[in-house]
């Protein structure tokens, strides 16, 4: 009972955060000009709008989609390639400076490369979201796998375990929570690259939107996108938090609960 | 099932011979951990290995659980040389959280070794082995629990079990109890006493404890401080189990080990 009224506190304590900076926003921008700052009512009026004309939810989805596919594809080839450089020194020799040049690269500055080798279609906006996830779920993935306790290891070779073994049972699920950790991050990679993507060759979604807005002097949707942004990353990231609490609780032990 | 039919080990022998370790091995210069150590560790015997900090004793340990090769001399298991770990020599760490999977049941943590064997193809999973051995370490209300919900004394009976339940030749314990308070560490040091004898197993066990040491061992190995360290002396105590360590033929042998090891701490001091 006591954890229960104390989880409604600290509910009650972000709500409260929150109405008070709309209301400093709604008194902000009353008798302001909204080109440069609409009042909450006027966003809410045009969400209402792009939603009546079914742009909202498809500029959403294409967005989502793209986010999401990028997020995964680019996680499945970084775990794999992660756990081998945590573990093997020659694997971590080839692909280190690799790593550790990309990473330092915005995906942002390789949007028009992207565009010029994949084309204005789907594929140089996913590819982008890959390149921006990949090298934070690589880093991530590699220092969890390095990182496993040697008694672990040594443990399960005195128990027998042979190298395939110690992979598969002791340093792939002793690296779960690194690759969890990293995944959350790079989901917000993830967001961040979908807006310069959709902001070039783009025709649908919600940097798209927020880019178009902009030259019919529609602030108002610009801040409907911007929120839309926030909105559905910090929905994803309670998700994926919520799916690690659930599916993989028994590895996360070591994570604490932020 | 009982105690008893678990007998058919009578553990392995160890033979020193010789042996020196440096971690270096590329550089000649750097100076020996363990320089010229000869011993003969008996099938079925309780070793226990003490001595100053740094001498060498974890170190011994591991080269016999086949971590570290060694440098010069012959190491060798029932005449065997050492190829690499096995579960013929399986080792209890010091460490209390680093060796369990925490994301594995107290049970399925026992289990760990019993499966591995089985897909070796050496014999068949028998999940009741696995409950045996949980019993026999006290831990049967606890085999669904994870290890961080457990206390540290509850952990070790798990790495005790778990290590037990591949059956070794020889059992390798590294400061097992170190970490425990002292009541939990006094209960474990029986309950490692009984299961040697009933095993029948070889243990080799490396203490700071001159009261655990002489609980113990059927021979105490008192080691010299490092660089270059060896045996100074190996006692071999003729005393019956289970000790009695109020008893003055005890005092007089942890009285005479701990005068070894402080001289020898002494003497790593002068370098």
């Amino acid at each position: 009972m006591a954890t229960l009224t104390s989880r409604h506190k600290t509910v009650a304590v972000s709500v409260a955060a929150v109405g008070v900076t709309v209301l400093a926003w709604q008194l902000r921008s009353s008798g302001f000009d909204p080109l440069l700052l609409p009042t909450p009512g006027k966003v809410v009026g045009a969400a209402r709008e792009l939603w009546e004309d079914d742009r909202l939810q498809s500029d959403i989805w294409i967005s989502l989609q793209r986010v999401y596919k990028g997020w995964i594809i680019g996680s499945v080839i970084a775990v794999p390639v992660g756990l081998l450089a945590g573990t093997s020194k020659y694997v971590r020799a080839a692909v280190d400076p690799f790593i550790h040049f990309f990473r330092f690269i915005p995906a942002i500055a390789l949007t028009s490369l992207f565009i010029l080798w994949f084309g204005i279609g789907e594929a140089s906006k996913v590819n982008l979201v890959i390149y921006a996830v990949v090298f934070v779920v690589l880093v991530s993935t590699a220092a969890g796998a390095s990182s496993v306790n040697p008694d672990k290891i040594l443990g399960a070779r005195t128990l027998g375990a042979s190298n395939i073994d110690l992979f598969f049972r002791v340093i792939l699920p002793g690296t779960f929570s690194s690759i969890f950790t990293g995944m959350r991050l790079a989901l917000a990679n993830a967001f961040l690259v979908i807006v310069a993507a959709e902001a070039i060759a783009a025709q649908e979604g919600i940097g798209f939107l927020i880019w178009n807005a902009r030259t019919f002097f529609r602030t108002d949707f610009v801040f409907v996108g911007v929120f839309c942004f926030g909105l559905l990353g910090f929905i994803s990231d309670r998700l994926w938090k919520l799916a690690g609490r659930t599916l993989l609780s028994r590895f996360l032990t070591d994570l604490g609960d932020y | 099932m009982t105690v008893e039919q678990n007998h058919e080990s009578a553990g392995g022998s160890v033979s020193f011979s010789r042996v020196s370790l440096r971690y270096n091995n590329t550089n000649e210069d750097s100076p020996p951990v363990i320089s010229n150590l000869s011993l003969e560790i008996a099938a079925g015997e309780f070793f226990v290995i003490v001595g100053p900090s740094g001498c060498g004793k974890s170190t011994l340990l591991r080269m016999v659980a086949g971590f570290l090769p060694p440098s010069g001399g012959s190491l060798t298991v029932d005449g065997q040389s050492i190829a690499g770990p096995g579960p013929d020599r399986a080792m209890v760490f010091q460490s209390v959280d680093g060796p369990l999977l925490e994301w594995l049941t107290v049970r399925q943590n026992v289990a760990f070794g019993l499966k591995l064997q089985a897909r070796r193809g050496r014999s068949r999973f028998d999940k009741s082995q696995a409950d045996r051995w949980l019993g026999v370490v006290g831990l049967t209300a606890a085999a669904d629990k994870y290890p961080h919900e457990l206390s540290g004394g509850m952990k070790q009976r798990v790495q005790i079990a778990r290590i037990l339940a591949v059956k070794p030749d020889i059992v390798l314990l590294d400061e097992p109890f170190a970490a425990l308070d002292a009541q939990t560490r006094r209960i474990l040091q029986q309950q490692v006493s009984e299961l040697w004898q009933s095993e029948g197993r070889t243990f080799v066990y490396v203490t700071h404890d001159i009261r655990e040491a002489v609980l113990l061992g059927q021979r105490i190995g008192v080691m010299s401080a490092g660089p270059d360290s060896s045996f100074r002396e190996i006692h071999t105590l003729d005393l019956p189990y289970p000790r009695d360590d109020f008893s003055p033929e005890f005092g007089e042998v942890a009285r005479v080990v701990e005068e070894q090891i402080v001289q020898e701490v002494m003497r790593s001091w002068q370098h």
